[in-house]
Formats: structure tokens, sequence, C-alpha cells
């Protein structure tokens, strides 16, 4: 069974009955909705349309937000409902990124991620779900897709449907009759500052206009004149958390360097400790910054409780869990045992190591995970990811060491900052063509935005100039003092910028 | 555990009184809940869709509203309004008790009253205005009627010529248009059997009746029909035609004469049906008297008529398309009789000679005999019922001035938006003015010549405002008295939604749940919240107050039959009318078991055995209403002639014979006439939104965060001349005054022309009083001196702690921006109806303008109330009378009021 709509616009009148009765349903808060109509219009007066779209979840056969749902709150029901349960659910918003919908929000009293669920309240009691009822028009028809009786089905049999975004790959359960290409794409009808009787978000009114220039179809001249705004899930506390992760990983590999040292047969240098116990703070930071943005922190344990393998946020979190552990062992191995370079003391750091590439790179993985935002998706990010560790690394080592005066030594620290800046502009000059299968179009206007506009404003000067050619330049000037320190500081801030936009600017293209 | 066949859109009604549903707000949890489910009727737009409450067995709490399935009008379903309602019900702002003014009138300092205070001194003004017979200043003042019968009949027991009534800023226009051809005031299309649909409204979104409407309009065109579309501004009804037509606002008729001219040249037209059903000897007669009186000398002299109306001359004057008239012509041409077609608002309602687009849009159902048959348009009394008791007081001896000025005798209805105006120019007085479910200081045009009027005690003795909820006008209140919203109140409905009648019953449902649960109430007022009470039962009691011990023969009329002496309950008041004056009704109720008021408390609606259409055919004796045509006699039009009136003996006898003939007057935003030089461009201030009504909506969350802001609509080439783009500020100045609001650039707006959502703008000017703060403004309102008044928004919506959390979660800042204030009143000479659209000036804002400021002064609006006034053909008509006496009236006065009797003539024109 594979219950969902058909959404015939050859009847939809725009009217809203669907998203009002939808919230009387589901006692939806003010802000969020479950169901939404979204207008077009298209063309040059007098020949001009106005088009409409009724937006929802799509019940998808293979739905991403249940794939990246760390807990396994989402579930795919037998009869091919997506449901959320509000009981296991942390409120860590990967499904709102993980839907390429914009279907899901999250409920502020209750932190919890919510969504269209087929009304299966109501369909177990034996009624329509409310959209459906309400409809003046008979335009959303509910039904079983494996059903060939259905009405879905016959509507299918018989008429062209469409769904949204198929190169998604998901699934999707509700088709559309007669439903506008620039209304399904939302990149294809940008929005302007303001809705016809709407405001909009100051942050999104905010370079509207910019940014629909960016990735706008200008050929087409559509136009989206109502939506319901979805303004970013994840903000701050994910770059954040995105920085100190880099940090926390880079410096412990970072201390491989003193250790490396010629000369070195002491083992662990007081540096190379100190740089482990700035990764371990590091860790720490990011754990915390993680649960911080969890709309149910007190819950971050049902990850561990109860997590769900197939979700890179919850292997994740035990990369970073296992991360941590053999780091604190590695520490207290060399504070209290012996520091001598022993066949186990290489061992532990390596292995200790693979565990920072591993806590680096998972984000990659887990953001290839975020169907909705195809910027994160660019193939090959995990890698990316390391360098950008390692950049990190390198640079807060390099940092303690020009603060601590001996930048003028610190040739390796010098040629280390250096690689991971280079492989760094690497990765951001070919991130171009590393688009999501099945997704280049989308990915293209994504991209767009790195480079131009408000985001690539930040990044080209942020991130490119001041984050890599300056502290380049830096390294390349002859040795005087301070400059290692300098490169290091720019590098670092650069770096900061750069993940930091790329947090921001993924959630920059409209889903819906 | 999913039964995908058996899903149905409603409990089975056999299940109401018991229906278990899972409970949504627990789910996943599988927590079982129990309902009773009670209709009642929508109160939002004058539709009078059925709805369904669906009533918590265990708290007495009200859930959530769904569509009524036993509704013939709205089959189930409805617009977003309709579950809205629950926003309204839970409004946690409303107003809970009865409330009295203390301070100066306008002040906003009120004291929490009673019931029994309010009746009391309400109830003994009117005594003594009627004891001292000053009849004329007791005056009840409704926007939305939500009910068929109820006040007319309680004010002709008063013996009082009060209602005043909010069509004049409504559809006066379209009304007189129709009712000049056919004695009806109103259109009812057949969409059922239609192949072609022509609509000069927004039923796919607003109107009369848009969710019954908008059902059977895509119906037709999922059969196969057509659609096409006259509106100025692209429409969401306008985007699903298949033929938009963008005309200069003001010009419509032309298009649609010249629709007529191209169906008669090229011989397209029902010769029998106009030969047989048109008054066609009167016209020759008047307006060829020397022609032989010949059907086919006739057809010559109409098509000579209107021989200007070429297909290019009405592309230069609509400025439209070349190939508009004949593409509209073909379609009608080839879809007649199956024609049908809409006309309310819009054109009629926005232009000077408005009504001559209603009598030109007829026009073509008269040549195409698309009149009364299946697919075309009926006379919407055909499709409508009103029940009433069956004893009704003697009809009312007096004609009120304030109301029905003598410069306005074919005026559909009465003047109200005029009342300023009038009070002043007759230097008279109103001692009690009821408004309910109106706010004319918002929605009115020249709203600030009400607060005038409002603030002088010599002008209203005492001001009660009905409503549900504060709003701009109740500010102005001495008392401000809560009633019931949709689900909370009696009324009786019934609306020409489609080829068939029927009768709604609105009931308050907590009431009749408390019934069913076998706790039976005698009165509504404890069922509701707090102390709100209902207008029905209130009217009742205030007519006890106003004729305590019977002796003025008024009380009788509201006495119980069963228990003399005590006030009829509504019980019984309603079990009479369902009883005796629903037919089919009684029958309908025994076949299932119930008494007829138990039928429609348990069903909410019933639909009238149909009479049929083409009922003018009908064959009738020599003593009923008819006319002979072709030597049998038959029923006719209730018009003078009992035919179709192409030419209006009325219009011609009232002083208006140059526009006796469905004809096209230029209104007065042409662009012929507008001064491009100094930037002057037409505003359409009158669209809806399909999410909200007028007035009542400001306190629905649900509605509101969907839409609550009015940008005005302006095409890119406009906007590119004046500098302005969306979101940025323009100041838009009236005759009157002027607005500064924001910009939306659209395409789907007639370069030259701007427009602007008459929802929203709405303002308080107390923190805590005076307007919904969901969706309403503070303002400050400046008066530096006599008659000059600035509106400055203080702070705009806000969020704010209440019982509900949502009001914490409020996104939208702008509250939109009040337009009407700063229009003039500019009333249409014949039919009465302010022609709404503005002669303005739009220009980027200038240094200091704040978004949501308005200016107005009325010395001005004065000036050009004058000047419109000025254009009147007054009264007396023939026989001496105020007024043609086969036109309709809300309230219809006894014969002999509508003399003149050389009564001092009022206003000076």
């Amino acid at each position: 069974m594979q219950l969902g709509f058909v959404i015939d616009h050859s009847r939809c009148i725009g009217c809203h009955a669907c998203t009002v009765a939808c919230k009387a349903e589901n006692d939806v808060p003010l802000g969020v909705f479950r169901t939404w109509v979204k207008y077009i219009e298209e063309g040059s007066f007098p020949d001009v349309r106005r088009s409409f779209a009724v937006l929802r979840c799509n019940q998808c056969t293979d739905a991403p937000c249940v794939t990246i749902c760390p807990v396994g709150a989402l579930e795919k029901r037998p009869d091919g409902i997506v449901d959320v349960d509000p009981r296991a659910c942390i409120g860590c918003k990967a499904c709102l990124q993980g839907c390429p919908y914009d279907a899901l929000y999250i409920n502020d009293a209750t932190g919890t991620a919510e969504k269209c669920h087929f009304c299966a309240h109501r369909i177990e009691s034996g009624l329509a779900p409310a959209c459906a009822v309400v409809c003046p028009t008979a335009a959303i028809i509910p039904g079983d897709f494996h059903d060939p009786a259905s009405a879905v089905s016959r509507l299918r049999a018989e008429h062209l449907l469409v769904a949204r975004k198929p190169e998604a790959g998901t699934g999707p359960n509700v088709l559309y009759r007669e439903l506008l290409p620039a209304a399904a794409d939302p990149t294809a009808a940008p929005a302007a500052a303001a809705y016809m009787w709407a405001e909009r978000p100051p942050e999104l009114a905010r370079g509207a206009e910019e940014l629909a220039q960016l990735y706008g179809d200008a050929q087409r001249r559509a136009r989206t004149v109502y939506a319901a705004d979805h303004p970013p899930a994840w903000r701050g506390l994910v770059s954040g958390y995105l920085f100190t992760k880099s940090l926390a990983s880079g410096m412990f590999l970072a201390s491989g360097l003193h250790f490396a040292e010629p000369g070195n047969t002491g083992g662990y240098a007081p540096a190379g400790l100190a740089l482990g116990f700035g990764a371990l703070a590091g860790l720490c930071l990011t754990a915390a910054l993680l649960v911080a943005d969890l709309g149910r922190p007190s819950r971050f344990w049902f990850i561990l409780r109860r997590p769900n393998w197939d979700s890179w946020l919850a292997r994740g979190s035990f990369a970073l869990l296992g991360y941590g552990a053999l780091l604190a062992f590695w520490l207290g191995s060399a504070i209290f045992g012996s520091t001598r370079r022993t066949t186990w003391n290489g061992m532990l750091w390596t292995a200790t190591a693979a565990a920072a590439v591993l806590a680096a790179a998972y984000t990659g993985w887990l953001f290839a995970q975020a169907r909705g935002r195809v910027l994160w998706m660019r193939r090959g990010l995990w890698a990316h990811l390391v360098v950008q560790a390692w950049l990190a690394g390198s640079a807060a080592g390099a940092l303690w060491l020009g603060l601590s005066g001996k930048g003028a030594h610190g040739t390796r620290w010098r040629v280390a900052l250096a690689l991971g800046l280079i492989l760094h502009a690497l990765f951001v000059a070919t991130e171009k063509r590393f688009a999501p299968r099945r997704r280049e179009r989308e990915y293209a206007r994504a991209h767009a935005l790195l480079w131009r506009g408000p985001f690539g404003r930040r990044r080209v000067l942020g991130s490119l100039v001041f984050g890599i050619a300056l502290p380049l330049l830096l390294l390349l000037l002859p040795w005087p003092e301070g400059t290692l320190a300098l490169a290091a500081a720019a590098a670092l801030s650069g770096l900061w910028i750069e993940e930091d936009t790329l947090v921001r600017a993924g959630q920059a293209l409209p889903l819906s | 555990m999913t039964m995908t066949r058996a899903w149905s859109s409603a409990p089975p009604p056999e299940a109401w009184d018991d229906w278990t549903e899972l409970d949504a707000r627990s789910w996943p949890i599988r927590r079982q809940r129990r309902f009773r489910l009670v209709p009642t009727i929508c109160f939002n737009c004058e539709a009078a869709c059925g709805l369904l409450a669906y009533v918590d067995r265990a708290t007495g709490e009200v859930a959530r509203f769904e569509g009524n399935p036993l509704h013939p009008g709205s089959r189930g379903r409805t617009c977003a309004k309709g579950p809205a309602t629950l926003n309204q019900i839970r409004d946690p702002e409303r107003i809970l008790h009865p409330l009295k003014r203390v301070g100066p009138r306008g002040g906003g300092q009120f004291v929490r009253s009673s019931w029994d205070e309010a009746l009391h001194e309400i109830g003994g003004r009117i005594r003594r205005a009627l004891d001292e017979g000053r009849h004329d200043e007791i005056v009840y003042h409704v926007g939305r009627p939500g009910d068929d019968h109820f006040m007319p009949r309680l004010l002709a027991a008063w013996g009082v010529d009060g209602h005043n009534s909010h069509t004049n800023v409504c559809s006066a226009s379209a009304r007189i248009g129709y009712a000049l051809w056919c004695g009806s005031d109103r259109p009812s299309p057949d969409y059922s059997a239609t192949r072609f649909i022509l609509l000069l409204s927004a039923h796919l979104e607003t109107g009369h009746y848009f969710n019954p409407h908008a059902q059977r309009i895509v119906e037709a065109v999922e059969r196969g029909a057509r659609l096409a579309v006259v509106d100025t501004r692209l429409s969401n009804t306008a985007s699903r035609a298949h033929l938009w037509i963008s005309p200069w606002p003001g010009s419509e008729a032309a298009l649609l004469l010249g629709v007529a001219r191209t169906l008669l040249v090229s011989g397209r037209f029902d010769r029998e049906f106009v030969r047989r059903w048109t008054n066609w000897e009167t016209f020759l007669r008047a307006r060829h008297p020397e022609d032989p009186v010949t059907f086919e000398r006739f057809l010559e002299r109409l098509e000579e008529a209107y021989a200007r109306f070429t297909p290019e001359f009405v592309a230069e004057e609509c400025r439209i398309p070349p190939q508009t008239v004949e593409r509209l012509a073909d379609e009608i041409a080839s879809a007649a009789p199956a024609f049908a077609s809409h006309l309310w608002r819009n054109a009629a309602s926005g232009n000077l000679g408005g009504w001559q687009v209603a009598r030109a849009l007829m026009l073509l159902h008269v040549l195409t005999g698309s009149v009364g048959v299946p697919g075309g348009v009926n006379p919407a009394t055909w499709d409508k019922v009103v029940a009433r008791p069956r004893e009704m007081p003697p009809p009312v001896r007096r004609w009120n001035e304030r109301l029905w000025p003598r410069q306005y005798p074919l005026s559909h209805y009465e003047m109200s938006f005029l009342l300023p105006h009038l009070l002043r120019e007759q230097e008279a007085r109103i001692e009690v003015y009821f408004t309910r479910v109106y706010n004319p200081v918002w929605t009115n045009p020249d709203g600030c010549s009400w607060i005038e009027m409002l603030e002088d005690d010599s002008r209203i003795g005492c001001h009660v405002a009905l409503t549900p909820v504060w709003n701009e006008t109740a500010q102005w209140a001495d008392w401000v008295l809560p009633m019931g919203l949709g689900s909370e109140r009696h009324d009786l409905m019934s609306q020409e939604t489609h080829a068939g009648t029927w009768i709604g019953f609105r009931q308050p449902v907590r009431r009749e749940f408390e019934r069913r649960e076998g706790r039976p109430v005698t009165t509504t007022l404890g069922s509701n919240p707090g102390e709100v009470w209902e207008e029905a039962e209130f009217w009742i009691a205030l007519t006890w107050e106003v004729d305590p011990d019977g002796s003025r023969g008024i009380r009788r009329y509201y006495e119980s039959k069963h228990e003399p002496g005590r006030p009829v309950s509504l019980e019984e008041y309603y079990a009479e009318i369902f009883e005796h004056n629903v037919p089919g009704l009684p029958e309908a109720a025994r076949a299932a078991g119930l008494t007829p008021l138990e039928y429609m408390r348990r069903r909410g609606a019933f639909a009238v055995p149909y009479a049929g259409q083409r009922r003018y055919e009908r064959e009738v004796s020599p003593q009923e209403a008819g006319l002979e045509v072709d030597g049998v006699r038959r029923a006719g039009f209730p018009t003078p002639s009992r035919k179709l009136e192409l030419y209006s003996e009325t219009l011609a006898a009232w002083g208006w014979p140059e526009h006796a003939v469905p004809g096209y007057i230029r209104g007065h935003v042409h662009w012929r006439e507008l001064d491009r030089e100094r930037g002057e461009m037409v505003l359409l201030p009158t669209f809806r939104l399909p999410t909200l009504i007028h007035t009542r909506s400001g306190n629905a969350k649900w509605l509101l965060e969907i839409s609550h802001t009015n940008p005005l609509w302006i095409h890119p080439a406009d906007a590119e001349r004046l500098g302005v783009a969306t979101g940025k500020l323009v100041r838009v100045t009236t005759r009157i005054g002027y607005l500064v609001l924001r910009a939306w650039l659209t395409e789907g707006m007639h370069p030259g022309v701007v427009a602007c959502s008459h929802h929203l703008g709405r303002w308080r000017l107390y923190p805590e009083l005076g307007g919904a703060k969901l969706s309403s403004a503070l303002v400050s309102l400046e008066r530096a001196a006599q008659g000059r008044f600035f509106f400055r928004q203080r702070a705009g919506v806000r969020p704010f702690r209440s019982d509900d959390p949502d009001t914490e979660r409020i996104g939208w800042r702008e509250a939109g921006v009040c337009q009407n204030l700063a229009f003039p009143v500019q009333p249409d000479p014949v039919s009465g109806m302010h022609c709404w659209h503005q002669r303005v000036v739009v220009e980027a804002a200038r240094p200091g303008d704040r978004y949501g400021d308005v200016f107005v002064d009325t010395s001005r609006a004065r000036e050009v109330f004058r000047e419109w006034l000025a254009r009147t053909r007054p009264a007396p008509g023939p026989g001496g009378l105020r007024r043609p006496l086969w036109l309709n009236r809300p309230l219809r006065p006894a014969e002999d009021a509508y003399r003149i009797d050389g009564a001092p003539a009022a206003p000076s024109a």
C-alpha cells in the first residue's frame, strides 16, 4: 500500500482552505505549515497568468527524512505514510535538511519535528484527510497508488501527472495535474522582498532581489508572489559545530608534526600535548554546540540509546564519541604512561588520527544525506572537510608557535599550513565540477550563490582573499618574526567564514 | 489499519450524536475522543455555507469546524474562512461583557456593565423617542445581516423606518441594473448546465457566493464550459479563465454593448425570445414615435442604437485588443442559451454609471434567451426562500429622510454612507444609533466625517455597537455589546447559490450541544463565552423594554403564544416558522420522524422543493399577476410591464430618459478624463482576498498569517516611471487627503491603473482597546485644525502574551493601510452606489512620509459630497412619489409613506 495525493491544478483555485483546515485539524502553530499554497506569476501584461501549487510532504517511497533521522523518530508506515513520533524526536532538524520539499518544521512548543502525516489519525477513524474534505473544488484527491482501482491510480492512468523534483530520487507520492514547471521548481520563480499580501521574514527579504537575479531564470520572468517562507533551520550553532570539529580533528592530526620533529626522541613534546588538549576541548565544544542546537537538548542521549544506523548523524555521533574516547586515552597514556616512542604509542596515535579523520569527514556524508541541500551534497565534500580540518589544526599549531615566540623556527608548520591552504584552494577551485548526480541544474544555481551576491562577496573576500591568498602571501615572505601567527590567524578566520558560508548559503536556495 | 476505500468526508449523520475518532493532538498515541457534531451556518461571508461543529463530549468545547455535508449550497465544503471560525470563537481578545462608556465619547474609557443595565437604558431611550413621535431617530445600521427577515420585521413592529444597510457601499449599482430589467435585483447563474461563463467578478476567490459558486464553476469548466473574466486586475479567478479581459475601469459597459452590437449585426440572437419577452414596443414608441410598431423595425432601431460600439471603438475605449469583442461574441453565440454570467460589485460598484454595466450584461442574456433557462441566469428571487413568522406587523407608515433622501429616488438601497453629510445638511439627529456587524469608520469612504458625526452629541444621542470584537467604530460607542459569532447565534439564511432553493439554520452550537446532552438551556447567554449574547434574544428583550406593558402594540409580536405574558423563546419562534412557512419541511421532518425544528437542529439545512426554471412562461389565471404573450396569459416578470424592460419607463419617468435603455456612461475615472501630466492614475480599491472578509476576520490568526498587508499593485512600467520598487513607500493622493503604503509590482495590473485590497489596514487608537492586536496597527490621531485628521502608525502588529501561545508567535509586523479614510463619498446619482474607484496621484513617498500615514481633510470631503449631490435628479417622481412603488426596499413602508406631500426638501443641492 502506498498512500498519497493527486493534486489537481486544473481545479485548484488557490483559496488556502487546505492550509487552514490542516492547521485546525492538526493544531499547527503560527509561522509553520504542513501544507500551503504557493502563487506564481508568469508573463507580461496582458499575457500574464497566476498559477498555484499546493505544497506538502510527498510521503516519499525512499524518504530522505527517515534515512537522516538519527533516532528513528521518522518512520515509513506499512501504508506508505511517513510519520514522525514526537516522543522520539530530539529536534536536530536534520530531517528539515534531508527533505527536498520543505515539508518538515519544528514545533517550538515541543521542540520536535512535525509534518503532514496524511491525517493518519483521521484515516484510521475512517475519515479522509482534512485538506481533501475542505477543498471547495475537490482538487485534493487522496488514495492508494498501489491499488489500481483507487481514485489516484485512475487519475494517474488517465492524465499526465508530474512530481516535484523527481531528480531528487525520493519517489514522491504526491502527484500533480497541470502543475506549471515554474511552480514546481522553486529556483525558476524567485520571490521579491515581499509577497502580494504578506511580508517576508526580514532575513529573507533582505537581498531577495539580488539572490533572485543570481538563480532566477531571466527568460521566463516567472515570479513567486506568495509562499510560506522557510528560514534556515541550521544557523550559527551548526557553523560553530563545523568549525570546532575541524579544529578538534585537525589539532590532533597536527600534533603529529611535533612528534615527527627531527631530534625528538623523547616522544610527546609539551606542545604536542597542548594540541591534543586543544583537540579535546574542541571536541567537547563540538558536542556542546550539537546538543545546544537540538530542539530537545535533554534528549541528546536518544542518539546513543536508539540510533538509526542509516543516519550519518547517528554514525557521526559515534565517530565523535569514538574519537573522543581514543583522544582521552591517548592523552591519559601520554601523561601517565610512557612518553617514549613505542609501537604501542605509535599505534594508538595512528588509531586516534584515523578517528580524527573520520570525525572530520563524516559531516560530508551527513551533508550528502541532506537531500534538500544540493550545495552540501557536493561529491567529495568529505575530503574537503578533512583538508579543512588539517588546515584548522595546522593553523592552530602555527598560531600557538607564533604566539609563543617561536614562529621564526616553524618551517614545517609553514609548510604544513601552506599545504593545507593550497589543497583547500584546490577544492574550492574545482567545487563546481562535483555537483551531485542528477541535481546538476539546481547545484549550478546554488553554486552561483557561493561566488556572487551577499554570500559570494563574503566568501570571496573573507574566505578566499583573506583566508587563503593573504596567509599564503605571508608564508612566502622571508621569515620575519610574527608572520606565521598572522598567517595562521588569517587562515583560521577565513576557514570560519568558509564553513559558515557553506552552512548559510547551503540553505539559501528555496526548496519550495 | 488503514481502510483506504472507506474514507468518508464526514461521519454519517446517524453517528453525529456520538462520534469517536482518534485525537490528533496526542498522535501517535491512539487516544479516542468523543464528539457530538452540531451543524450551523458560517458567519464570515454572505454565502451562508454549512458548518459542522465538532463538540468534545468531555469538555463541551468546540474542537473544530468542518463543512456540513447536508447543506445543499456548500455541499460539505468550505473556504479557508470556515475552519478559521475556530480562531474567532477562541479569540483571546474577545469582548466578554457589556461595556459602557465613561468619559467623552471616543476617549477610550469603558467600564463593565450588565445586560440589564444596557437593556434598561437603551430601551428607555427608544421608548421615550417613540412616545414623543421621534421614530426617525432610531436607526439600525447593519453590515452583514446574516439573516433574511428578523430585523425588518422587528423594526416594522417598532413602527420605525430605521433600517440602514451597507448595500450602497457594496452592490447598489448591480442591483438597480438587474432590478430595472427583471424585477429581481441580482443574478443567479445556473452553472450546472452552462457552456460559457462570463464573470465580471472574482467568484473563484471571493464574493456572492464564493465557495458554492467556485465549486460549480470548476465543475462546469471540467465538463467543457468556457470561462471568460472581465477584471482590470489579474484576480485568481481571471488567472483560471480561458479569456482574461482587462479593460480600463469604467469602460466595461462599452465592451458588453460592443458584444451586443456584434450579435445583433450578425443575427446571432434569439429573435423569438426578444420578441416575446422584452418591451420592445415601448422602446419603439418612446424613442421612435414616428416608426411603425413592428418587430423588424425595432431590430433595425436597436442595431442603430448600438451602432457606435464597433470593435474598434470598444478597443480604444476599453484599451483592450481589438479582437476581444468578436471573441467574446463568438463564445456567447456558440454557447447560447447555456450562457451564464455574474456581476455583483467589481465594475458596477467602482464606477459612476456602473449600473449600466449590469444593464448591458443582462442585455446579452436577453439577446441570447439565456434568462431563466438551464445553463443561463435566473432571477435570484427564484432560487431563494425567505421564511418568516406567520404573524407580521403592519408596514411602517413613515419615511426616514436620513436614510432615504429625496435626491436619490432610485437608490438601491439606503444612502447609508452619506449619513454624516445628511445629518449635517438636514440638521437632524439620531437618538439611538445601532451599528451591528458594521464598522463605518473603517469600511465607509470618508471615515473621518463619521468620526466627527459620532463625536457630536447633537447628532448621535447614543451609539450602541453590537459586535463580537473591537472595531474602529466601536471606539466611538456608548455601549459595546458583545454578540455571538457564527456558532453562537440563531439566524435563518437562504442564498441563490444555484438553480435550487434551500434554507439554512444558524444555531449556537454549545447551546444545542447542552440540549442534546440533556441539559436544556433557555437562553444563549449562558452557553456563549463570558456574557456574550446573541442578537435575536437581545432584540426580543429590548422590545419588551420598549413596550413593557404592551400598550404600544409592539410587544405582542414577540410574545409567547404558549405562555402569554412572557417573551417568545427562540425555540418557539423558529419552531413556528419551520412548521408553517418553509415549504416541504414539515413533510420531510415527518418522514424522518422529527419535528421540523428538530430536523433543522440536527441537519442544519433543508433543500426546499424547487419550483423550476422558465417561470415567466407559466400560464396563469386572470386573477394572478401576469401578461398576455401571443394570446396566452403568462406569469412574466415582476416588473411594471411584466416583461424584461429593455426600455425602462421607470428611468424615463424619474428623470433619466437618456439612460432608459442599456447604455454606456463613461465612468468618472475614464482615461480620457485623467490628467496624465499631473501623474493622475486610477485606484481600484475594492478587491477582496480569498482569505479575509472585510472587518470580521481580524481575529482569525490562521487567515492573517497568510495575508496581512495590502500593498499598492502597480505595473512595472508605471513603477519605473515613478521610481518605485516592490516594498518601497508610495504616496497616493486623493481629492481629500493622502495615504502612504508600499508598492507591489505586478504584471497583473493594467498599466495606468493601481489597485489596493480593501481588506486589511485595521487600526486602533488605544493599546488595549479598539481593535484586534493580531491585525491592527496602533495609531496616533493628530487633529491640528478643524476637520484635518492625520493618522500615524505608532506600532505595527507585535507578538503579545495571551491565553493562546500563538499570539507570541506572530511573525508579521504590518497591518496594512486604511485607504478608505482618504476617499470622498461619490454617490452615483441613479443607484446611490458609492463609486469606489478613485482618481489619484501616485508618487514615491516624500521625505518624512512613513508607512501607514493617512491624512484627510473633511472640509474637502464635504465639497466633493456637494459636487456629487449636484448630479442628482430628485424626487418627487410621477404621482408625487419619493420612489417608484414597484422598486424594492429592505423595510418596505406603507404606500402612503411614499408620497412626498410637499414635506420640506432636506439637503440643498
